[in-house]
């Protein structure tokens, strides 16, 4: 009975510390209309669900340096930074964005539409202010006719002036021809003049085809996405019927690309001014008359969620050089949310089952047993909520094979107590000698276990450290529940009952 | 008092030739299936692309198989979840998989504008990356294998030491066999479950040889084999309490857990079968054929 006080002293300050780390977990997932600022702040000291639980995607990033003079490593912190940008004004809720080895980044979105998030990040976002040259078309269209059907060209069995046709009054094509077009400008590259070039339309419908419209600009950019300070999303204002119930985005200039701007539509009234985003020509307005606002605005067929990310992605700048996912795994909120309920499933019909059968098979004993392994659940979500822990699939797992596993000792120890009350020693002897003897063995099991999951810890990539993790906690927990606090309720009772006859 | 084993006297030694006779034709078996046949790895090490598709209404493999046809991948893997035939994991290896999503995509609304279809899933993995993966994953399995040979020698006599690492060994050669022959899918996940299992696998060895440690030293007038058998018999019902109850454990994930986890389950529930009889007859097999071989028991 050796300090019994203060070792139920022990056990009842470990679970009140343990009630207190574990407070803001139940919050969290069991309250519902928290204010955003609690959320928040409860989140900082909570259970963090896996993205395979929550749903949402993890992406493992790489840029391609290729063929750019830049520093490799300059390049990787600019796009790093400009990633940061769009993904924070993206606003989802805790979103992760790390640099990892050999230069990649790895961006962590919950729950987010995925094909939107891909083309957020991805877009490389170079915007240009360029003038058409609408006057050259036709003479430059003839010379390529004629070069085309002079020599060695015979490949081409048409015109290049039999593919074009309007779309409402614009030149354009249909767009399957897009690749004749593509190699009849490349093959006729010579007869182009270099301050000039041909750049096409986004794909859209008109009267019934799916076709590209084609424009003539100039090569030199007048502005480019640098000169922009601010971009929102906004309804369409332009008056042009065909973009009703479209929206746009409004650029706003940084100063001295405001006075550029001024004195580009200054320059050039009367003539389109195309907007161009990542090679394909957004709009080309008519420019009526001296723009000295410092704003512009691009229209188009945008919906609502189109514009306002075309603005993110504007405002926070363009990519150095493109992006290329080298890895990602994304799970639909559906499959989140059937993982979570099987796995809360499996864990309590293991627990329910195994408590059940350690209730049978060593009767009161074993109920101190479910005691310690309810306790040792209860330490495990604690510990995982004090440090913030994330918890995956995997990590579920973890917890179902902690229970199994954690009744190992309970075993060995009841086992222990039974051979010592077999040879016919008093209760109390036996259940001290019992749980000494057992203690080594329970000990140095338990340490190969825990060692595997420190290696697969430190190792193991994404979900599968949640198995470490869960399983490293439960497993040295279990000495605390199992061992520790089982030998004080042993000890409790047998002295304050007087108990004679162990029902073990 | 409920005991499933009142004092159990089975004479595991005197058996010990037919666990030995059927590990050696399992082994043989195994090692033919991983050389010969190879694991199936998973995207993570391959490198590829992954999608599980649930449609509204059931579809047959063969109809997927068509589709994918359709876009150049006609030998991707197809498996299929559940009984209802809507839902499905379509798989694929190799270079440039970034592709592969957006292709599938567009072909099944071409080829099945009326069946309405969710992803539930969907992975991507450069082969750059899967090799990268697979090699820290091989550094850390040996790694743990060191830690382990480690803690086991100075642990254990180098009698014990040495058949708990052969039982080690034979239990991860074991499963993997079972999960070629099944042709299960060898991912990150999987090869954490086998590293679970060899933890188990000693944690067992651990036991069972502490305690015929303690018979050895109490027993000193016993035949060997004798002393072998008693910490066999009196660790047996902890042995079939433990694995039972990890068991049921095992058995409610691969049940209950969904299909992300089914195959990690799978691999755990026959590792810790396969850990279970070999603690028993190889381990304690090994150590009695040496003590025969070389006797250090003094008479």
């Amino acid at each position: 009975m050796r300090h019994i006080g203060l070792r139920i002293g022990i056990v009842i300050v470990a679970v009140l510390l343990g009630i207190y780390a574990i407070i803001p977990t139940i919050r969290l997932y069991t309250e519902a209309n928290l204010p955003e600022a609690t959320k928040i702040a409860l989140a900082k000291r909570a259970i963090h669900l896996g993205l395979d639980l929550r749903g949402g995607m993890h992406l493992v990033l790489e840029v391609d340096t290729a063929g750019i003079e830049e520093k490799p490593d300059d390049l990787r912190d600019r796009a790093f930074e400009i990633i940061r940008n769009r993904v924070d004004e993206f606003g989802v809720y805790e979103p992760v964005i790390e640099r990892q080895s050999g230069g990649r980044m790895l961006v962590q979105l919950p729950g987010v539409d995925r094909e939107r998030a891909i083309e957020l990040i991805k877009k490389v976002a170079h915007l240009e202010f360029r003038v058409a040259a609408d006057d050259r078309m036709a003479e430059v269209v003839e010379k390529i006719d004629q070069y085309l059907q002079g020599g060695d060209t015979l490949a081409f069995d048409q015109p290049f002036s039999s593919y074009i046709m309007t779309v409402e009054r614009d030149p354009g094509f249909d767009y399957r021809d897009e690749d004749s077009i593509v190699a009849m400008l490349s093959r006729a590259r010579e007869v182009i003049p270099e301050d000039i070039e041909f750049v096409f339309g986004p794909r859209e419908q008109s009267e019934g085809r799916e076709v590209k419209r084609l424009y003539l600009l100039k090569t030199a950019a007048e502005l480019t996405g640098e000169a922009i300070r601010d971009a929102r999303h906004g309804p369409n204002q332009s008056g042009n019927l065909q973009y009703a119930g479209s929206w746009e985005i409004d650029l706003e200039f940084k100063r001295e690309a405001a006075r550029r701007f001024a004195s580009i539509t200054g320059k050039n009234v009367n003539k389109r001014l195309a907007i161009v985003l990542d090679n394909v020509v957004q709009s080309a307005p008519v420019v009526t008359e001296r723009i000295p606002q410092g704003r512009a605005s691009i229209t188009g067929r945008f919906t609502a969620e189109q514009a306002r990310d075309l603005a993110i992605v504007l405002k926070a700048g363009a990519l150095p050089a493109p992006l290329k996912i080298v890895e990602e795994r994304t799970v639909g909120p559906s499959l989140g949310r059937d993982s979570i309920e099987s796995g809360i499933r499996a864990v309590l019909i293991a627990g329910a089952v195994v408590a059940l059968f350690m209730l049978i098979y060593y009767s009161l004993s074993g109920f101190v047993a479910d005691l310690a392994l309810l306790l040792n659940l209860f330490f495990l979500l604690a510990v995982l909520s004090a440090f913030r822990g994330s918890l995956t699939m995997p990590g579920i797992a973890g917890i179902a094979l902690t229970i199994g596993m954690a009744v190992d000792a309970n075993v060995l120890i009841f086992e222990r107590i039974r051979e010592e009350l077999r040879i016919g020693k008093t209760t109390r002897t036996a259940i001290d000698q019992g749980f000494a003897r057992a203690w080594i063995t329970i000990f140095d099991s338990n340490v190969t276990t825990i060692i595997i999951g420190v290696i697969l810890f430190i190792f193991g990539s994404g979900s599968i450290k949640g198995f470490a993790l869960t399983l490293t906690i439960g497993l040295l927990s279990n000495l605390f529940t199992a061992v520790f606090t089982g030998k004080v309720i042993f000890n409790y009772f047998t002295y304050k009952f007087d108990v004679h006859k162990l029902r073990i | 008092m409920i005991e499933i084993l009142r004092n159990p006297t089975i004479d595991f030694i005197a058996k010990r030739k037919y666990g030995f006779i059927f590990s050696a034709v399992v082994m043989v078996i195994s090692l033919a299936l991983i050389f010969v046949r190879g694991p199936n790895f998973g995207i993570d090490f391959t490198g590829g692309a992954l999608l599980q598709i649930k449609f509204d209404q059931a579809i047959t493999t063969g109809a997927l198989r068509n589709s994918l046809s359709k876009i150049g991948r006609g030998s991707a893997q197809i498996q299929s979840l559940g009984v209802a035939k809507t839902e499905y994991i379509v798989r694929v290896a190799g270079e440039n998989p970034e592709g592969f999503a957006p292709a599938l995509k567009t072909v099944l609304s071409e080829d099945f504008p009326d069946n309405a279809r969710e992803f539930l899933r969907e992975e991507t993995v450069e082969p750059k990356i899967g090799k990268e993966l697979l090699s820290k994953t091989i550094w850390a399995v040996i790694i743990a294998l060191v830690l382990i040979l480690i803690y086991v020698s100075f642990r254990f006599d180098y009698r014990f030491g040495t058949a708990a690492v052969i039982a080690l060994f034979h239990d991860a050669i074991f499963t993997l066999g079972v999960l070629v022959l099944t042709q299960r899918e060898l991912s990150i996940v999987v090869v954490g479950a086998l590293l679970t299992i060899i933890g188990y696998s000693i944690n067992d060895s651990i036991v069972i040889s502490d305690r015929i440690r303690e018979k050895y030293n109490k027993m000193r007038r016993e035949a060997y084999n004798v002393v072998l058998n008693t910490g066999l018999n009196e660790t047996l019902s902890r042995t079939v309490l433990t694995v039972g109850t990890t068991l049921l454990a095992v058995i409610a994930l691969l049940v209950f857990g969904g299909t992300v986890i089914a195959d990690f389950a799978f691999t755990l529930l026959i590792g810790f079968l396969i850990g279970t009889y070999s603690s028993i007859f190889i381990l304690a097999g090994i150590v009695s054929v040496w003590e025969e071989k070389f006797p250090k028991k003094k008479k």
